[in-house]
C-alpha cells in the first residue's frame, strides 16, 4: 500500500461541489483506494488516502494536475548502507533512482513520489522512509 | 613479431622488478581495440578481474580455542545466529543464509551474511554454546563475547562461488515474487540480473587455463585461494564455479556485506577479483571480451519448476542499459551485483601487483573438464497439478439458473466455473450458491456466482494447491493458463484419493 498524504488548499477548494471534484478524479482512475483520515485544519482539508503502491504515480500526477499539495513520503537513502548495486532502480518508475557516472546510486529526490516500490527491493536496507 | 609466449615466472620476475604492464578488464578491452590482440599481449602481462555479488554459498570456519573448563558445543549461535557444529569441540562453520532465531532483537534481516560482515568489520560478537557433558569436556553452557582478533583461526569458505554466467529473471504472474534474484514485479514489471560482465574473472579465461587449484586471488579484500572447482561445476555447459578460501583476518567489511533479500532470506556479498596472466594471443582475445559479446538469457521465475521457460537471449551490453524488451514491452532490468565495486577490486588487484605486493600462481593441477551437474534424485515424485486436472464443468455468464440447476444434476457436480466466450474465468458457483439463489429469487447466474476465486495453474505442485484450499477453506479449484483462461478442475475429493494411494 501507498499512503498519500493531501491537502485540498483553503482558498482553491471552497465548497463541497470542489471536493467532490476531486474524489471523482480518483475514482475515473478505476484505482480502488480507502480514505483513512479526513480532516479540516488551518491549510484546508486534509486527506489521508491508501492506494495501492504500484498506483501512487499515476494518482500523484492527476492529484496534482488538480491543484492538490501532496505531502510525499520519499525516501532517504543510507549511503553507509549502499552497496551500489543498483536493484532499487529498475523498480522506480519515475526515474528518481539511477546510476551517476561512475555507477554510484543517484537519488534525485524531487522526482520521487514516495510509492515506496523500492523499498523492499534493497538487499541492504538502506532505503528509509 | 613472432608470437607471444610467457610464463608466469617471468611475468613474476617483471614483477619483482617493477616492469610489469597491469591492466583492467576495462582497460584491456581499449587498449586491444586499438592495437590489436598481438600487441596488447606482447606489452600487457596481467589483466586484474572483479566481481561483487550475493553468492549464498558462502561460510566462514571458526575455531575459538579451549574455555577452562573445556566445552565440546554441541549447539552455538553468534549473534543468535546458529552456526554449524559436527566437526571438532572449538570449530564451527557459519553459513550466509542462515537466519537469526526468529526471538532475536536483531530483527529479521539479520543472518549469518551479517554475522561475516561484523566479524570483519572487528565488530564485537556474542557467543552462547550448549553441550552434553563428557569426561574430557566437562562443560555444558557458555555465554561469551569476542571479536575475530579473539579467534584462533576465522577463515572464509566459499563452496561455490564466481559463477561464470548466471540467468537473468523476470516474471510473468500476476503478483509481485520475492526472489534471490531479488524483487519481481508482476507482468514482466522488471527484471534482474547478476555478474559483473565484462569484469568477471571467469569471462575473461572462460576455459580455465590459468585458473585452477592453488591460484591466488583478491578475495574481500584481503588474499585467498582457489581450493577446486566449485559446487555444480558444469564446464560441459559454460557454467564453472570456484571453491574458494580466504584469511578472514586479512579481509575488510568493505568488501564483504551481509544481505536481507526481502522474503527469501539473508546471503552474503563477496568481493573477489582474480588476476589473469597474459601468457599468449588467445587470453589477449578471451580478456577484451565485452559486454556485448557475453551473452545470458532471460528466464520466467513465475515458473516455480527446475527449468524455468527461457524468454530470450540477451547479452550485458543489454543489461546494462537498463531496458530490455521482453514481448513488445520495454522493462526496466537491473542488476543485483554492483559493478562500482567490481571496478574497485580490479583496481585494487591491479595496483597491489603493480607495487610488488601480490604474484600470480602457477594452478596446482587445472581444474576438471568433465564434471556434470545433475538435478536432485527426488525419491517421492513431486506431483504438479497439471496430473491430477479433471474437465470442468462449465457455463457462461449470461445463463440462467434453471439451465445451471439442470447441469448439476445432470453431471451429478458441486462445483461449476462460470466463464465467457473467449473461456476466461468469470466466477463459481457451487450447489450452495445455487441454493441461495434461489432463496433470493434470483435469476442470473452472474448475480449468484462467487467473483473472488481462488485458482491454481499446471505448473503448481499439488502440495501447493492442497494448501491454498486448506488455507482459503475451499473444495476445489479451477485450473487456469496464463491468460485467465480455464483449463479445468481439481478437486479436494481427487487429493483425498491421490494420497491414498
Ligand atoms: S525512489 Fe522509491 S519511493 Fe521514490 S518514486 Fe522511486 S520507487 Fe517510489
Ligand atoms: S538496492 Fe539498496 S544497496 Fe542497492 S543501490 Fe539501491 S539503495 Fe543501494
Amino acid at each position: 500500500m501507498g499512503i498519500l498524504d493531501l491537502t485540498f488548499p483553503r482558498n482553491e477548494f471552497k465548497g463541497l461541489d470542489d471536493y467532490e471534484k476531486i474524489i471523482n478524479h480518483i475514482l475515473k482512475l478505476d484505482v480502488p483506494f480507502t480514505i483513512l483520515k479526513f480532516n479540516l485544519n488551518e491549510s484546508g482539508i486534509a486527506v489521508k488516502l491508501d492506494v495501492p503502491t504500484e498506483k501512487v504515480s499515476q494518482v500523484t500526477q492527476t492529484l496534482e494536475k488538480a491543484g492538490i499539495k501532496i505531502k510525499r513520503q520519499v525516501i532517504e537513502i543510507d549511503e553507509e548502507l549502499c552497496i551500489d548495486c543498483g536493484q532499487c532502480i529498475a523498480l522506480c518508475n519515475t526515474g528518481a533512482l539511477c546510476f551517476d557516472e561512475d555507477s554510484k546510486l543517484k537519488f534525485c529526490e524531487d522526482k520521487c513520489v514516495g510509492c515506496h516500490l523500492c523499498v523492499d527491493a534493497c538487499p541492504r536496507q538502506a532505503i528509509k522512509y | 613479431m613472432s608470437d607471444v609466449s610467457k610464463t608466469i615466472e617471468e611475468i613474476n620476475q617483471k614483477i619483482n622488478d617493477g616492469s610489469v604492464c597491469v591492466v583492467t578488464a576495462e582497460e584491456m578491452i581499449k587498449i586491444v581495440k586499438e592495437k590489436g590482440k598481438k600487441i596488447a599481449a606482447n606489452e600487457v602481462d596481467v589483466v586484474t578481474t572483479g566481481t561483487f555479488g550475493a553468492m549464498c554459498g558462502s561460510g566462514a570456519f571458526l575455531n575459538f580455542g579451549h574455555a577452562d573448563p573445556p566445552i565440546k558445543m554441541e549447539h552455538l549461535w553468534l549473534n543468535d545466529v546458529h552456526a554449524y557444529h559436527g566437526n571438532a569441540a572449538v570449530d564451527a562453520y557459519i553459513g550466509a543464509t542462515r537466519l537469526s532465531n526468529r526471538e532475536s532483537d536483531r530483527g529479521e534481516f539479520y543472518g549469518g551474511g551479517h554475522v561475516i560482515e561484523d566479524l570483519v568489520a572487528r565488530r564485537i560478537i556474542h557467543l552462547k554454546g550448549t553441550a552434553y557433558a563428557t569426561d574430557c569436556y566437562p562443560r555444558t553452557y557458555i555465554e561469551t563475547d569476542f571479536t575475530i582478533e579473539d579467534l584462533n583461526q576465522a577463515i572464509l569458505c566459499n563452496p561455490r562461488n564466481g559463477y561464470q554466467r548466471y540467468n537473468s529473471a523476470t516474471n510473468s504472474t500476476k503478483r509481485t515474487l520475492y526472489t534471490y534474484m531479488g524483487k519481481l514485479l508482476p507482468e514482466f514489471g522488471n527484471a534482474t540480473f547478476s555478474g559483473a560482465g565484462e569484469l568477471s574473472p571467469l569471462q575473461k579465461d572462460p576455459t580455465c587455463r590459468t585458473i585452477g587449484i592453488g591460484t591466488r586471488i583478491f578475495l574481500g579484500g584481503g588474499t585467498g585461494y582457489v581450493m577446486g572447482e566449485g559446487t555444480q561445476h558444469n564446464p560441459n555447459n559454460d557454467f564453472r564455479t570456484l571453491f574458494l578460501k580466504g584469511n578472514m583476518k586479512e579481509m575488510s567489511s568493505e568488501f564483504l556485506k551481509g544481505a536481507y533479500f526481502t522474503k527469501y532470506g539473508c546471503s552474503l556479498y563477496v568481493g573477489f577479483g582474480i588476476p589473469i596472466p597474459i601468457l599468449d594471443e588467445h587470453l589477449a582475445e578471451s580478456c577484451a571480451r565485452t559486454n556485448e559479446q557475453i551473452m545470458t538469457q532471460v528466464v520466467d521465475y513465475g515458473v516455480p519448476r527446475r527449468t524455468r521457460p527461457k524468454i530470450l537471449d540477451v547479452s550485458y551490453a543489454d543489461l546494462y542499459s537498463g531496458e530490455i524488451r521482453i514481448n513488445g514491452k520495454d522493462v526496466k532490468v537491473s542488476s543485483l551485483s554492483s559493478v562500482r565495486k567490481a571496478r574497485q577490486i580490479a583496481g585494487l588487484l591491479k595496483d597491489r601487483i603493480k607495487k610488488g605486493k601480490f604474484y600470480l600462481t602457477n594452478p596446482v593441477a587445472t581444474l576438471p573438464d568433465d564434471t556434470e551437474f545433475k538435478p536432485m534424485k527426488v525419491r517421492s515424485e513431486v506431483k504438479f497439478v497439471d496430473s491430477i486436472i479433471k474437465t470442468a464443468v462449465t457455463c457462461n455468464v449470461k445463463d440462467d439458473i434453471k439451465y445451471v440447476a439442470n447441469l448439476l444434476l445432470k453431471k451429478n457436480t458441486n462445483h461449476i466455473i462460470v466463464i465467457d466466450e473467449k473461456n476466461k474465468l468469470k466466477g463459481f458457483l457451487t450447489s450452495f450458491d445455487i441454493a441461495r439463489g434461489v432463496a433470493k429469487g434470483l435469476n442470473l447466474v452472474k448475480d449468484m456466482m462467487m467473483k473472488k476465486v481462488f485458482t491454481t495453474s499446471p505448473n503448481m505442485t499439488v502440495a501447493e494447491a492442497r494448501r491454498i484450499m486448506a488455507h482459503k477453506d475451499v473444495n476445489s479449484l479451477p485450473v487456469i493458463d496464463k491468460n485467465n483462461r480455464v483449463l479445468g478442475i481439481i478437486t479436494a475429493e481427487d487429493l483425498l484419493r491421490m494420497s491414498k494411494h
